[in-house]
């Protein structure tokens, strides 16, 4: 069993079918409170229970191929990441979290300048004079483009 | 005849040609930048043209128009982050050819077929105005929710290897659509009580993650930032050669255009369909489709590109816009006073000269900068990923940030991104579900009203699927979902060896 939750394939067959239940429940309930007949082909969640009823087969064809797929070894999706670019993918969306955070307070171009100066180094840029030029360049570039030029608002 | 006089004072006007050059020049740059969309520029150059007059406002917006659904594939071959919805299935093809070297020859084939489908979706739009309006106006709602299911049927097939990992894809993008307000009673469905949810999910932001900011983290994951990207070679490519899809091309036209004249369908399903056409009849393609086929880039490009003419036509005969750029077109008509619908034709003849001939000179103006300008905005290519990724990421910020002017959506951003990175390390393809999200709403829409209209009929069954336009698309529909089960797929490849 612990095996066979390895295989990628199981796993999502698994997640496709807890979210068609979890849809399904959810639409039978919201459908099943709605009084009246005319307003059952009217609820919001007829077309939710169609789309749960779909999902069904669509786990079940999922968890036979896993089952087809003799000694649920073959995995056709991509291999797995490396423990480095684990830590850089990380590093990238942490920065970006923190780049949202920073974008209320300190505006856009500021916080996109430290944005872009932390981004450029984590990918491996050492020399700091392109470092330095692309992050303070393409914020007022971009800032000029998009507020001066198209009246798009910015933070 | 009429038309053709009525267009020529247009296309011999040095102020109407230099506006409709702006347009153009100002559709390839929105169209190429990540995050920035057609109908956002269009919608911004409502305001900007309200004190124009009408045809100088046409002459404009034709121009940003054709070349904007043009340039959406610049981005999709050169980054892999469609423009636009309807160069989702460009990146199929053309970012596997960029990758290879072969972005040239990639963009040579987009510039050259998005021109055919033009001038064959404005010809449609000139010729076959009336009669394609009354094919329209045939279509019922369960017509359109079985032309939405048939285009999700199809695009199941883009992920080459798993059909059903396509249509998995494909149903988390319908269930994505339906987060929100519930078009029919305004009431809120999978919201989870945030607020910012009611509104639904909005479409920029989750394309921009899906494509822009999941190709940054799969780039950062893999160590492609290191990488050196290749050049963007020059390559001859014979006339004859380019010309070689060109018949093909003609049947890829004619479904963007019959798919763009259906309101709603738009070009995202109009370029799945060429698509899946495509498969269907070039028997052995240069590559095999989805590993850098031209065959894939001319189906996409010359249908979306033919959705133009297509779209238009509801729009002005009947006042129905097909798309959301004809939605936008709409209301600099009533703007400028004019009223679109079965009279425009007569009432409005200057107006549609207008449109004709700046969607003419928008689709020369096509044909020009792709051969001039698309190559040198692919030097993009040529910056080092260290420095182009973080670029693109803060674009991918500001393009789901600027339609709403949210954060919230920037986070959305974040989600899909991260939605869209793992789709992909598990293989499955993110166009599937983009187009389910897309069409999600339609479809919802739709079905509830096609099942509430039959619901006072006499014969429930008769009045869903009754009709012949209805049986067809239920046919074609339940034909590809049959004909990709994994038992038939295998009994008709036997067959076939034998």
């Amino acid at each position: 069993m612990r095996h066979a939750m390895k295989n990628k394939t199981v796993q999502d067959g698994i997640a496709v079918l807890l979210l068609a239940l979890a849809l399904g429940v959810r639409s039978l309930i919201g459908f099943l409170s709605t009084g009246q007949r005319t307003a059952w082909i009217l609820s919001p969640w007829l077309f939710p229970l169609l789309l749960a009823l779909i999902g069904l087969p669509l786990a079940a064809a999922l968890l036979r191929r896993a089952w087809r797929e003799s000694g649920l070894e073959a995995d056709e999706a991509v291999p797995a990441v490396s423990a480095p670019g684990q830590r850089r993918m990380a590093a990238l969306v942490l920065l970006t979290a923190a780049y949202l955070v920073l974008m209320g307070p300190i505006r856009f171009v500021p916080a996109t300048m430290l944005y872009l100066a932390a981004l450029i180094r984590l990918l491996g840029e050492r020399r700091r004079g392109m470092i330095a030029a692309v992050a303070v360049l393409t914020p007022l570039a971009l800032y000029a483009l998009f507020v001066l030029a198209l009246s798009v608002r910015l933070p | 005849m009429e038309l053709i006089q009525g267009m020529l004072p247009y296309l011999s006007s040095p102020r109407f040609i230099l506006l409709c050059l702006a347009g153009a020049v100002a559709g390839l740059f929105v169209g190429a930048i990540p995050g920035l969309s057609v109908s956002m520029a269009t919608a911004l150059l409502v305001s900007i043209t309200y004190t124009w007059s009408a045809t100088d406002a046409m002459a404009a917006i034709m121009g940003v128009y054709v070349v904007g659904v043009f340039s959406g594939a610049v981005s999709a071959i050169l980054l892999n982050i469609p423009g636009a919805p309807s160069s989702v299935v460009t990146t199929l093809d053309g970012y596997p050819m960029a990758r290879r070297g072969e972005a040239y020859r990639a963009l040579l084939y987009a510039t050259v077929y998005s021109f055919v489908g033009s001038l064959f979706g404005l010809l449609a739009l000139g010729l076959l105005a009336r009669p394609m309006t009354a094919l329209a106006l045939r279509f019922q709602p369960m017509d359109y929710f079985l032309l939405a299911l048939f285009g999700l049927s199809t695009v199941g097939g883009l992920s080459a290897k798993s059909y059903a990992k396509g249509l998995v894809s494909a149903l988390l993008g319908v269930f994505l659509a339906l987060i929100g307000l519930d078009s029919v009673l305004g009431t809120p469905r999978l919201t989870f009580g945030i607020q910012n949810l009611k509104a639904g999910i909005p479409t920029v932001p989750a394309l921009v993650g899906l494509f822009g900011f999941a190709e940054v983290l799969t780039a950062v994951a893999e160590g492609e930032a290191e990488h050196q990207p290749g050049r963007l070679q020059k390559e001859r490519v014979p006339l004859r050669t380019l010309l070689r899809e060109f018949w093909r091309s003609l049947v890829y036209c004619t479904i963007g255009t019959v798919v763009g004249a259906l309101p709603g369908a738009g070009t995202p399903v109009a370029s799945v369909l060429a698509y899946g056409e495509a498969r269907r009849i070039v028997k052995k393609p240069g590559r095999p489709f989805g590993e850098g086929a031209v065959e894939g880039i001319v189906a996409t490009e010359s249908a979306n590109n033919a959705c133009i003419g297509g779209a238009l036509i509801p729009m002005l005969t009947l006042g129905i816009p097909g798309d959301a750029v004809t939605a936008i077109l709409l209301s600099v008509f009533l703007i400028h006073g004019l009223q679109p619908g079965p009279t425009f034709l007569m009432t409005g003849a200057e107006s549609f000269s207008a449109i004709m001939a700046g969607g003419i000179l928008g689709s020369l103006f096509l044909l020009l900068l792709g051969l001039l300008l698309a190559p040198r905005i692919g030097r993009l290519i040529q910056v080092p990923r260290r420095i182009l990724l973080p670029i693109v990421t803060v674009l991918c910020v500001i393009g789901a940030y600027a339609c709403q002017t949210r954060l919230f959506d920037v986070g959305l951003m974040l989600f899909f991104g991260l939605l869209g990175f793992l789709l992909r390390r598990r293989g499955y393809s993110v166009a599937p579900l983009t187009l389910g999200l897309v069409l999600g709403g339609m479809m919802d829409a739709n079905f509830r009203r096609a099942v509430s209209l039959a619901s006072t009929a006499d014969n429930t069954l008769a009045a869903l699927f009754g009709r012949p336009i209805t049986l067809i698309l239920l046919a074609l529909t339940l034909v590809t979902l049959v004909g990709n089960l994994p038992a038939v797929r295998r009994r008709l490849s036997g067959r076939k060896k034998e």
